[in-house]
């Protein structure tokens, strides 16, 4: 990896400007949904406005679309920013895309990440404006603990499997024996039973993805 | 690790038999590490005589203890084998009180799920070692399979991601490297056999991550099935990808990779 001295890099200011002054970029292909933005408008309202925006010298924005949105929702008047001045056109245009594609190589260690969340918890901080969902916080607090409930709710038996069907045909004859399958299960009236479902999806399955020249298939029955 | 399930796959529609089993093992032109003996998914008589049958091949297969085994049968294959794998659980109504009762029998003695690699069970059991093909099936029916973490996966489907995609979708693929929008294409639905497509790399390299994180956190090691040459590049790929973005420990992959027995 080259070398870099910080010294040959252009030194960086932060400054307040007008928002109506900032020109979202048309070629910034970096999508943001409504809930992102309500999600970092709720950040911007608890810690503060943190990360500028990144703009050129014509006060396009090159990063920060989603802190700009954000901004705006909150009616904020006057944003921080960074001139990033030094970037030509292409690297401007690259710049774009890698400040959102590089951020997402990043991923969690879960343990410290609960560990984190907890301490935030117990201190009765709202952990909501942490940006995860009910649900990821709950994957995060049960962590690698046995799913108790999982477990006792699937029982606990001995039992062989019951019997099985087994249908050996050639791929040509594959729709002729799905439809026989199929009227023989509405005949029988079998419909409510999961293994229907079952079976019609793996029928359905092997003659759309064409596995092989010849089919084999086992079904278990119970 | 040779599983005779690719194997039935492979002959599929044709008569197979525990003797032509056992001349594929035979002729494997690498030694396999460990392989399975001939399962027949509900019949323990003949899942019995096939294990007898490779045994005097002067083969030492992992004994298949299937679905509808007698229990007192359990501890006469820990006699010839310190691993036993346990069959019959692919498909199945009722595999997993099946699991719940044989794990209770089997205690700390060492076990292999043939198929059957569900986490909620995994981090209940601690098995020795179990083996999936989910990502192939992913890949074939057109289904992401993100992991989240925590041995846990969230399934998304192409119509999933019309609209605006939920938030943990999102965080799920950054999760494993990808952005969401690579789905958008068409092209990128489809399942090449060849690892080329983003729904081949993304469905591999979550299987790649939860073997990894089962073996770190729990102790269990996942196999993932793989049948030919181009399915063998996938999972190293995703390997590498793994090794360059999170401290593998040198050599845990080679835990990864679970070969169902091809004829290639």
């Amino acid at each position: 990896m080259k070398a870099i001295d910080m010294n040959d890099m252009p030194s960086i200011e932060i400054r307040n400007v007008q928002i109506e002054k900032l020109i979202p970029n048309s070629s910034n292909a970096r999508m943001h949904s409504e809930g992102q933005i309500e999600a970092i408008a709720k950040s911007i309202q608890e810690f503060g406005f943190n990360t500028p925006i990144l703009i050129d010298a014509k006060n396009v924005i090159i990063a920060g679309h989603a802190r700009y949105a954000a901004a705006r929702k909150l009616g904020l008047a006057i944003v921080p920013i960074v001139m990033l001045s030094h970037l030509n056109e292409k690297q401007k245009q690259a710049y774009i895309i890698a400040d959102n594609q590089l951020s997402l190589q990043s991923i969690w260690d879960y343990e410290l990440l609960n560990d984190a969340i907890q301490e935030l918890k117990a201190a009765d901080f709202n952990i909501e404006i942490l940006g995860f969902s009910q649900a990821e916080l709950k994957h995060i607090e049960m962590g690698w603990l046995a799913e108790s409930g999982l477990i006792a709710s699937a029982g606990e038996n001995l039992d062989g499997i019951k019997g099985k069907i087994t249908i050996l045909c050639q791929q040509d004859q594959i729709n002729i024996i799905k439809q026989i399958i199929h009227d023989a299960i509405d005949a029988a009236g079998l419909d409510s039973l999961r293994s229907i479902y079952w079976l019609r999806h793996h029928i359905w399955s092997a003659t759309c993805l064409n596995i092989s020249i010849n089919m084999r298939m086992i079904f278990a029955y119970w | 690790m040779v599983d005779s399930g690719a194997f039935t796959a492979w002959r599929a529609g044709t008569s197979r038999s525990v003797e032509q089993y056992a001349d594929f093992l035979e002729g494997l032109p690498v030694k396999a590490w460990r392989y399975f003996a001939l399962d027949v998914i509900g019949d323990a008589a003949a899942t019995r005589n096939n294990l007898q049958y490779l045994v005097n091949r002067k083969l030492n297969p992992i004994p298949i203890f299937t679905r509808g085994e007698d229990i007192c049968n359990l501890d006469k294959l820990y006699e010839i084998s310190d691993l036993i794998g346990i069959g019959g659980l692919v498909g199945t109504k009722g595999s997993a009180a099946f699991i719940n009762g044989i794990m209770k029998e089997i205690g700390d003695r060492k076990a292999h799920w043939l198929g059957f690699a569900r986490s909620g069970f995994i981090k209940q059991w601690h098995p020795y070692s179990c083996d999936c093909c989910s990502w192939m099936f992913a890949c074939r029916y057109k289904t992401l399979h993100l992991y989240q973490g925590f041995g846990r996966f969230i399934h998304i489907r192409k119509q999933d991601l019309m609209g605006t995609p939920k938030k943990e979708m999102i965080a799920a693929f950054a999760h494993m490297g990808f952005d969401h929008a690579v789905m958008r294409h068409e092209d990128a639905w489809i399942n090449s056999g060849m690892g080329y497509n983003p729904i081949e790399q993304i469905n591999m390299r979550s299987w790649v991550r939860f073997s990894l994180d089962i073996q770190s956190k729990v102790g269990s090691r996942i196999f993932l099935a793989i049948s030919n040459a181009p399915e063998v590049k996938q999972i190293m790929d995703q390997v590498f990808y793994w090794r360059k973005h999170w401290d593998i420990a040198q050599g845990d992959e080679e835990q990864i990779i679970g070969i169902e027995a091809s004829h290639g």
